[in-house]
């Protein structure tokens, strides 16, 4: 085997999905992404079959960008999402989402997916109401209708609450 | 702040292919997007912001199969360039042997030129001589 540069460091990645459920839904989400790529174009929404996957489906929510550049629109939340907030978040701005909560936190590095044009994942934790301390993961894609602009984004997010010592 | 970017290489540059805050998730996704053959070579680049100095470094820390033979590719003209720095080397220091060794032979000259001369100068005594004793003798009888 040729000689890693020194400035490399090799790392043996195991053949599982990395664990813990939050690392899986990325993983998982971003598989289906790329299987609905044609070449370098950024998927549509009308190629996504939640059937294909059913097992996040409930952990999803659609953003529409196109004519809300500035303050884009939730258009779908899976159930696990919705049952986070006592209201419906649909077709509402996301500076209308309560702050320092799941869907605002995951949706709070949308600017560098829409200059990027690449997918990110990112995680944290917040404190919900209650004092309760979570932590959450979160992944935004980029989807278009031309294949070339982003007209929305498909975003997945779950998170589970740190059990206090 | 950490950020882990995997980047592909296509159409002759590299191309970031998406952005991770956790090393074990890029790095497992990067060995995923190399095993699937769509991209010539795949890396990722570690990015360490410092908030204090407002300093980021970078570091590889994954390349794919191919990524190491993109980054000689990357650079065809230093590649190039130091070919020739190193063949130029290479030849001047052979010629510089060959030179070297060409003024020994002179030397080498000087000395096969010197053994016929000796060669010649003794079979001419040595024949004088011959002529002479015959002379000598043939007067005796």
């Amino acid at each position: 085997m040729e000689k890693a540069p020194e400035d490399v460091t090799r790392e043996v990645v195991g053949d599982d999905l990395p664990q813990g459920m939050e690392r899986r839904l990325v993983h998982r989400l971003l598989a289906y992404w790329r299987g609905l790529q044609l070449e370098e174009e950024f998927p549509s929404f009308a190629a996504i079959d939640p059937e294909e996957i059913p097992d996040i489906w409930n952990n999803i929510f659609v953003l529409e960008v196109v004519g809300n550049e500035s303050d884009p629109v939730f258009r779908a939340f899976g159930d696990e999402i919705a049952a986070h907030y006592d209201t419906s978040l649909i077709d509402r701005h996301i500076s209308e989402v309560p702050e320092s909560t799941l869907v605002s936190l995951s949706v709070g590095y949308l600017d560098e997916v829409l200059t990027k044009g690449v997918p990110i994942s990112r995680g944290g934790g917040f404190i919900k109401e209650d004092g309760t301390e979570v932590l959450y993961r979160s992944i935004l894609l980029p989807m278009s209708d031309d294949g070339e602009t982003i007209s929305g984004i498909l975003g997945a997010a779950n998170c589970r609450e740190v059990e206090p010592n | 702040m950490k950020a882990f970017e995997i980047q592909t290489y296509q159409d002759g540059k590299w191309r970031i292919n998406s952005i991770f805050d956790d090393r074990e998730l890029a790095l497992f996704e990067a060995r995923r997007v190399d095993e699937s053959s769509r991209y010539s070579a795949v890396r990722v680049i570690e990015e360490l912001f410092d908030e204090a100095s407002s300093k980021t470094s970078t570091k590889t820390i994954f390349r794919g199969g191919r990524a190491a033979e993109v980054r000689t590719v990357r650079e065809p003209d230093a590649r190039k360039k130091a070919a020739a720095n190193r063949s130029g080397r290479g030849a001047n220091n052979r010629s510089g042997v060959r030179r070297t060794a060409g003024r020994r032979p002179p030397a080498k000259k000087k000395t096969s030129m010197a053994g016929p001369v000796i060669l010649l100068v003794l079979v001419i005594v040595l024949g004088g001589a011959a002529m002479f004793g015959l002379q000598h003798f043939g007067s005796l009888r």
